[in-house]
């Protein structure tokens, strides 16, 4: 087993490197760079000419080292990155990027792996039970729901939840975290209760898609285990239902959905990116927005490199549960 | 060798047993009155084509039939235990008075022993949890009582072997994996649905001698179901032949392989190939009919080289010979007490000596 | 009375003789996929919608009350007119809508609007409303159906400058069913392309294509369609943006495409016609041509189908977010962008309905797309 994990390891090393490349890659190529909106913003001042302004951005094209060439650039990008753990200075906020995602990274986890919780507890269950009684009434109710699910873009759930708030529960504050009487004050029970209101929309929208997708997967391939000879055998053994269809149906068909554990990821990081967005979170979403319409590489990019690395370690963790439920991989 | 009749009470007796399965396209009898009955201490035999209803008979026993579609539509099946007869045909498959017969009293084996193992439970863990359930242990004892099982079919370092997983062994030693967890409990009647037809010939052998074995020690009978006409005369004591649901011979395996009587049965064993003999095979003519579209009267009489308008009627199976029932018009008038012959013509039988 | 065997064997010759006759004669494999098809509802059903929503935004500006950029400014955020067949006057064979009479409800600063029963406007066929150019061929002002020049006709209500909604979710739909359209071609363009490259050579070449779409998939695709699109230039026209975010949606999603046909000319690659192909002495070229794709071209299709609404869903976030489709080319997301403002939406829901029309193309899609391919391939397990 830990050799399994190990070289798993290895393996990761070069697609980090990969994804290093490609996260600078992407940043660069948009026209121009950084500075392009300061200096249009000096253009809109009319001062774009004059010997103070041309200077100033002299001095910040060398500070960031924007006329060195590209592949310089990126070595001392990731270099510092590895090396020191920073990701550089934000254009936009005049702050370290690190320090700037760091918090919000943290909700935007939390969101995200409240969300992934959410999805298997709701979605495990319901595919068992569509599983074991395929074709009646609940099994086409859930498939419906799903259908739906999965073809509803997460901004648009968004905006009907925010509707749903605003009209049938007739919230008085809708989107963001909290409250602005809750904004900055002391913890306690109402304000938690506060929190709930306003976190279950982003947490149902970020999950939705995920939920749908585990709910048709772990129906067709229970159904798909049921019909296979061991269960038969167990069942002979004299074995109570449930517990074969527990033990020797659900334990096998879940194997599948663990292995697609890691391709979830980058669904729900998507999806917290959007939903920040839109209900105007604290999370990373509006960050890497403003960054990306601001032309501000270093934030931007350590959000895509940030975010492609957690999908990788998350595939790792994936991949090890996947090998520790199911002996054969091990061999692999 | 024991001649037609049989010692003492019987430990299974089947009588009319029909399951039908009800599907949108229609109605397939796969068992429609079949009755047979095992001694103690046994070996009985069931043969017939693939489709002819021996599994789902086996199955049936079981009252392992999927419902829906299939449902037992009529008959009794008497399991006589030392408490007494009980028929498993009333029993609720589900309840708790059927679960505790199978895999305790009554245990099964099947055609396939990789597909039949769960893939992610260790061998030991698989029979532990009949031994855990039936016996009412705590799992190391359970575990302990799986080692024994598996020294029991003599396999290799049992104690070793209980931790591994079915992909770990070759095909022979899973089968007797398989053997060890159906008789772990110790049943007094143990199912075989084509056990060795997915195993080469050589471990086919050991196989059969070993359920041989332990159906000696643990005093317990076998009804084996095949296809393959040389397992049964190695192994059975007495055979029963199906076609499409219904018994149409059965005798014990010496008689009916050295006097078959119904038309069917005369084919089987023609169409077997015999080492030494070099003359053309000769098959049944026609194919198995679509079991939707079962003809009425005898079923076999499409096929038949024999058949006669008779045949529109379908036969009752009858006692030419005590201990030897066969299913067919030619043998009409032959119930005689002491087995003298009546009318009707007669082949000879396929194979003019005996064989082992 | 017949022999009992004349009976049953003429019984036995109809094997199939509970099904209505089959006609004689082989069935070629598109027909017996198509037979199947038919047979799955909700594939069919989808198939329809998928006809019905091309062609209705084919048609657009033909079909569409107004144009699609005719501002009503007296009718700003009106809510969607009813459709009347009868009046005080009782029963009008022609359908007709009352005109609208906006009033300022001063204490909220909303406009609140009321039908004036006194203005009838019947609806019309062939009518003559704004001018447009029929695709650039001819300009026109026939629309299928209207009340007439300046009379206005809201079905689906106005926005927050008083356009039409019936006529720019029209309008917009060409724009988000092309993208998904064009898309998918030039993704299954390059999935085809590398999934058989990678399928059928193996070695080096098929891990090296194997890594590349791993390295895709491990990037969350919206932040990475967010990132890519912010380098389509703001000054580039609206169409040229058009064409930019279908090339940058297909440049990620042809990954995913493309690893599904690689399985598939793998399974492929191994059967017995290819090794007698091969045998044969046919080049790899001509395998691949005239073996491996023939006959993976159903998969192909189903593929394609299924990837859509993909397109669909990252073409209409994207807008929604404003990183895509650019006015004046409008699409059912850049239409939901209005929708992002909580007072508007809570007062206006209707601006929501572009969004039904995304859920419903997608869903008729991948109903399309399942009953495809149960009917391409029946026995394949999910």
């Amino acid at each position: 087993m830990t050799s399994y994990i190990l070289r798993r390891i290895l393996h990761m090393v070069p697609t980090l490197v990969l994804i290093s490349i490609v996260s600078f890659v992407i940043i660069q190529l948009p026209p121009g760079d950084m500075l392009t909106s300061f200096m249009a913003q000096l253009a809109g001042q009319g001062e774009q000419g004059s010997e103070s302004a041309v200077e100033q951005v002299r001095a910040l094209r060398e500070r960031y080292g924007l006329d060195d060439p590209v592949y310089v650039q990126y070595f001392r990008w990731i270099g510092r990155i590895a090396l020191h753990g920073d990701f550089g200075e934000s254009f936009t906020y005049k702050m370290g990027v690190l320090e700037l995602l760091w918090d919000r990274l943290g909700l935007t986890l939390a969101l995200t792996l409240s969300a992934l919780v959410l999805t298997w507890v709701i979605a495990v269950p319901i595919g068992v039970y569509s599983a074991t009684r395929p074709y009646s009434a609940g099994d086409y109710g859930f498939t419906f729901l799903g259908f739906i699910g999965l073809a509803t873009p997460s901004f648009l759930l968004a905006l009907v939840l925010m509707f749903i708030q605003a009209t049938v529960f007739e919230a008085r504050s809708v989107g963001g975290l909290l409250s602005p009487e809750y904004i900055g004050a002391p913890w306690s029970i109402d304000k938690a209760k506060d929190l709930l209101a306003h976190i279950w929309a982003p947490v149902v929208v970020i999950g939705t898609e995920g939920t749908a997708s585990v709910i048709r997967i772990m129906r067709g391939n229970l159904l798909d285990v049921l019909g296979q000879q061991h269960i038969v055998t167990a069942r002979a053994k004299g074995l109570r239902e449930w517990r074969v269809i527990a033990k020797y149906g659900v334990r096998i068909a879940i194997n599948p959905l663990v292995s697609r554990l890691g391709l979830q990821l980058p669904g729900l990081i998507s999806g917290a990116v959007v939903v920040g967005i839109v209900l105007g979170l604290p999370t990373a979403g509006p960050l890497f927005y403003t960054a990306l319409t601001s032309q501000d590489m270093f934030l931007a990019g350590g959000f895509i490199l940030i975010a492609a690395t957690l999908v990788l370690a998350g595939n790792l963790l994936a991949d090890i549960a996947l090998a520790w439920l199911d002996p054969r991989i091990r061999y692999e | 060798m024991r001649a037609g009749e049989r010692q003492g009470a019987p430990l299974l007796d089947i009588r009319d047993l029909k399951t039908h399965f009800f599907t949108d396209d229609g109605v397939v009898r796969a068992v429609d009155g079949v009755s047979l009955s095992i001694g103690r201490r046994e070996t009985v035999g069931v043969v017939g084509e693939s489709g002819c209803g021996k599994s789902v008979m086996a199955f049936s026993i079981m009252r392992l039939v999927q419902s829906p579609p299939g449902r037992l539509a009529g008959g009794e099946i008497l399991f006589y235990r030392n408490s007494g007869p009980i028929d498993l045909a009333r029993l609720d498959p589900k309840g708790a008075e059927m679960r505790g017969i199978r895999g305790n009293e009554i245990s099964m084996i099947f055609q396939e022993p990789m597909t039949s193992l769960s893939p992610v439970h260790t061998v030991g863990d698989q029979i532990g949890e009949a031994i855990a359930l039936h016996q009412g242990v705590r799992r190391r004892e359970a575990r302990e009582r799986a080692v024994e099982a598996l020294r029991r079919v003599r396999l290799p370092r049992p104690e070793r072997q209980v931790d591994a997983y079915p992909h770990e062994l070759s095909g022979g030693m899973r089968q007797r994996a398989m053997i060890a967890m159906s008789l772990a409990c110790g049943p007094s009647l143990l199912i075989a649905d084509e056990p060795t037809t997915a195993l080469d010939v050589t471990v086919q052998a050991q196989i059969l001698g070993l359920m041989r074995r332990l159906q000696a020690e643990g005093e317990m009978s076998i009804l084996l179901i095949t296809h393959d006409l040389g397992v049964i005369a190695s192994v059975a004591d007495r055979v029963a032949v199906m076609y499409l649901g219904k018994v149409v011979e059965s005798a014990d395996t010496r008689t009916l392989f050295r006097d078959p009587r119904h038309p069917y049965t005369q084919g089987l064993l023609r169409s077997i190939p015999r080492v030494g003999r070099r003359e053309r095979l000769t098959p049944i003519e026609g194919s198995v009919p679509d079991p939707f579209e079962v003809p009425s009267g005898c079923r076999f009489a499409p096929r038949c080289p024999h058949a006669m308008a008779r045949c529109g009627e379908e036969p009752r199976l009858t006692e030419v010979v005590p201990g030897h029932r066969v299913s067919c018009w030619l043998e009409e008038g032959r119930e005689t007490a002491d087995g003298r012959q009546g009318g009707g013509t007669r082949r000879p039988g396929a194979f003019g000596g005996v064989e082992t | 009375m017949n022999s009992v065997l004349e009976m049953t064997s003429a019984r036995a010759s109809s094997p199939g003789g509970r099904e209505s006759p089959a006609p004689t004669g082989s069935y070629s494999q598109r027909r017996l996929i198509w037979r199947r098809f038919r047979k799955h509802r909700a594939g069919v059903i989808g198939g329809w919608v998928v006809l019905v929503l091309y062609v209705c935004v084919l048609l657009g500006e033909f079909l569409a009350p107004h144009a699609v950029d005719r501002r009503y400014y007296e009718f700003v955020h009106a809510p969607a007119q009813r459709i009347h067949f009868f009046s005080n006057e009782g029963f009008h064979l022609r359908p007709f809508v009352y005109g609208i009479k906006g009033s300022l409800d001063r204490r909220t600063g909303i406009k609140r609007y009321a039908e004036d029963a006194g203005r009838r406007c019947p609806i019309t066929l062939f009518v003559r409303g704004d001018a447009y150019s029929f695709y650039g061929l001819f300009r026109t002002e026939v629309h299928l159906f209207g009340t007439g020049k300046g009379n206005p006709m809201f079905l689906l209500g106005t926005d927050r400058l008083g356009r039409d909604l019936l006529s720019r979710i029209l309008v917009g739909g060409r724009t988000s069913l092309t993208v998904g359209f064009l898309g998918v071609l030039i993704s299954i363009a390059l999935g085809s392309a590398f999934g058989v490259i990678s399928g059928y050579y193996g070695g080096w070449v098929d891990h090296l294509i194997q890594r590349w779409i791993e390295l895709i998939a491990v990037f969350p695709h919206i932040p990475l369609w967010m990132a890519l699109s912010a380098a389509v230039p703001p000054e580039w026209p609206s169409d040229r943006v058009f064409m930019g975010i279908t090339v940058v949606l297909s440049f990620i999603g042809w990954a995913g495409l493309g690893r599904e046909i690689r399985g598939k000319t793998l399974a492929i690659r191994d059967a017995d016609f290819v090794m007698a192909a091969r045998v044969a002495g046919a080049t790899d070229r001509r395998i691949i041509f005239r073996h491996i794709l023939p006959s993976m071209f159903s998969h192909i299709i189903v593929i394609a189908t299924l990837a859509v609404p993909g397109f669909i869903l990252g073409e209409s976030t994207l807008s929604f977010l404003g990183l895509g489709i650019k006015p004046p080319m409008t699409s059912w997301g850049l239409l939901l962008s209005e929708a992002m403002n909580i007072h508007a939406l809570s007062l206006y829901p209707w601006l929501l309905l572009p969004g039904g029309c995304i859920v419903a193309a997608v869903l008729a899609f991948n109903f399309l797309g399942d009953g495809l391919r149960d009917a391409a391939d029946p026995y394949a397990s999910r």
